[in-house]
């Protein structure tokens, strides 16, 4: 119960801090009319190859974005923390507390699930109104479905390990101005918006690579019932789950010996 | 006999010299690449030596001085101290605590305010806000706090400020709040770490009263407190250590100063010009001397420098006499006692040569 506690007083402190909480409001709005502005130019643009391949175009896309979304903000949570508790100096008053850091880094966590949920209803809403849209999901498989969102955490977190180790082991710390141009380009890769079969060869090369591509896949397959081979994207996913968790764990586990030695997490104190 | 609280032997930190560029701007999110090449490689990079087997010992309710110039390794030390970081070599104990093994249980004996701390509160966020944060941080590892925060404010004289955000506190108010984080929570052993940066002459008399009467006499704690300012602390302290280049080069007690005072005087004198210049004309009078810039006066071309000579090495008209030889234009020149600022100015410039 105390870790829920100290969760609590972390989300308290963020959300006390409003002009956070309004920026990222404004944010999610500005990525929220990007994603109506692509998805427009798509189904415009290419109305009638899509008809063929897809029953409902909406619905289709909006899975995409949403189950992207959930797996970004897992995936980014972690180094969002970090690089949040280093540059508003929030470690410099927290490590020198006996205090677990990780009470902290589960507060951004949730903050950024609720910021992404509310993304979802915004997205959903603008969907509803602008684009007709029709909620049509049923679970095919809730065996599958358990399964899907097990594996996919583990490989987000997996992945985000990855990437917040790097924030002390790199000395990552500025972020990458590249960073939200990539996650564009991995959206489009991973077929949030078009499916894989209408992308060239050698694009659909680098998809391939891509866990959120699985992810994407069997989602659209539990909910929508979209035509995958199941058996062949949930053996990749578990492939790449272990793999990257276990990659993940370890460079972690370095970083974090290696910041305690250096004291990297630290900046003023 | 006092009881010891901080006991630390022959304590060595490293530090990697050359920082890399940072590869997250070109890489984006594969800058992970670099981060496994990086550890492979670790071993390759050069070090340097920011701390070099420092010893020392701190005894219960005593407020000891750490002077040093920057990069002296000050605030590295008062990291190991804290638990924050860990040494390379030696061996401590704080409150018969390990400084590896235990360092968890040290932080909860030891509080570091550091040298900007006011940086780490939420500035969007009010006084009070700020600081039932820290209560709660502070609770959360099992150190209750011994004073409301309206009788901290009191302390500090920032009552009237409570429902201010910080952000429109002024530097000093910030950095009296900083001391705040001791005064909510009781530990044995507080370290501050330049905690007069930045205060006017008045906000360091008001600190210094702070720290003497509350922190010391009323909380009984043992106190290290760094600054490179001699003069900020030579009144605070009972001892006071010299670091210099990671190395503690020198314990002052009132005894060896009054020893240094008997050997040495002071010739301080003000003078108008260009510092570089002067400083070498200075330098060819008194020879092997010391001589070292004191302050600086606005328009930064009246500058007081002070020279450290063996007492009755010069009568005063043979100064004077010398100083017109080589054209020096001064204000007033002085002969003085010596103060801690010049016995550490000897010590530091006697390492260096």
């Amino acid at each position: 119960m105390r870790i829920i506690e100290r969760i609590l007083v972390f989300l308290k402190i963020d959300f006390q801090n409003w002009v956070y909480t309004l920026s990222s409001l404004v944010t999610i709005c500005i990525e929220v009319l990007i994603d109506n502005i692509i998805f427009l130019l798509i189904f415009l643009g290419y109305k009638n190859v899509l008809s063929a391949y897809i029953e409902n175009y909406t619905n289709y896309v909006l899975i995409g974005l949403l189950v992207y979304d959930i797996l970004v903000t897992i995936e980014k949570s972690l180094y969002g923390a970090l690089r949040r508790g280093y540059w508003n100096c929030i470690f410099d008053a927290i490590l020198f507390a006996p205090s677990s850091f990780l009470p902290y880094v589960i507060s951004h966590l949730i903050e950024n699930l609720l910021f992404s949920i509310l993304r979802a209803i915004i997205l959903v809403i603008s969907f509803f109104l602008l684009f007709g849209l029709t909620l049509k999901f049923t679970i095919v498989d809730p065996i599958l479905a358990f399964l899907v969102t097990a594996l996919s955490t583990i490989t987000m977190v997996g992945l985000g390990l990855i990437e917040a180790s790097t924030f002390i082991l790199t000395n990552s710390k500025r972020g990458s101005p590249l960073s939200h141009l990539l996650d564009f380009i991995i959206k489009v890769l991973s077929g949030a918006y078009i499916p894989l079969q209408l992308m060239p060869v050698y694009i659909r090369l680098i998809s391939y690579f891509l866990p959120h591509t699985y992810i994407i896949g069997l989602y659209r397959y539990v909910l929508l019932g979209a035509s995958i081979n199941v058996n062949l994207f949930l053996e990749i996913l578990i492939i790449q789950s272990l793999a990257l968790i276990t990659l993940g764990y370890t460079l972690f586990k370095l970083a974090l010996r290696r910041a305690r030695e250096n004291a990297s997490l630290l900046l003023w104190i | 006999m006092r009881r010891k609280v901080i006991e630390v032997y022959n304590i060595s930190k490293k530090f990697r010299k050359n920082p890399r560029l940072e590869p997250s701007v070109i890489l984006g999110r594969g800058h992970w690449i670099v981060a496994i090449i990086d550890a492979i490689r670790e071993k390759s990079y050069e070090y340097i030596t920011v701390l070099d087997k420092v010893s020392l010992t701190a005894y219960e309710n005593e407020i000891l001085g750490i002077v040093g110039p920057n990069g002296a390794g000050k605030t590295t030390l008062f990291k190991i101290l804290s638990g924050i970081l860990f040494p390379d070599e030696g061996y401590g104990n704080i409150l018969g605590l390990d400084l590896i093994k235990d360092f968890q249980k040290i932080k909860r004996v030891v509080n570091i305010i550091g040298t900007c701390e006011w940086l780490t509160f939420y500035e969007d966020l009010s006084v009070r806000e700020n600081l039932e944060f820290i209560q709660k941080i502070y609770a959360f590892s099992g150190i209750k706090p011994v004073r409301s925060i309206d009788r901290v404010l009191e302390i500090l004289n920032l009552k009237e400020r409570i429902d201010e955000k910080v952000r429109k506190l002024s530097s000093g108010m910030r950095q009296k709040l900083a001391i705040a984080k001791c005064l909510i929570a009781y530990t044995p052993i507080i370290l501050l770490d330049e905690p007069f940066r930045g205060l006017d002459i008045l906000a360091v008399r008001e600190l210094k009263e702070i720290i003497k009467n509350i922190l010391s006499k009323e909380n009984n704690t043992t106190i290290l407190i760094s600054s490179h300012r001699l003069s900020y602390i030579e009144d605070l302290c009972e001892r006071i250590l010299i670091m210099n280049k990671g190395k503690i080069i020198s314990s002052i007690n009132v005894e060896k100063l009054k020893e240094f005072s008997k050997k040495f005087m002071i010739v301080e004198l003000e003078v108008y010009g260009i510092y570089s210049e002067i400083l070498n004309k200075l330098k060819k009078i008194f020879g092997h001397s010391i001589v070292y810039a004191f302050s600086f006066k606005h328009p930064y071309t009246r500058i007081v420098f002070r020279v450290i000579l063996a007492r009755r090495e010069y009568s005063i008209s043979d100064l004077l006499d010398k100083l017109s030889k080589y054209n020096i234009r001064y204000l007033y020149i002085e002969v003085k006692d010596p103060i801690l600022e010049d016995y550490f100015t000897y010590l530091i410039k006697n390492g260096d040569r």
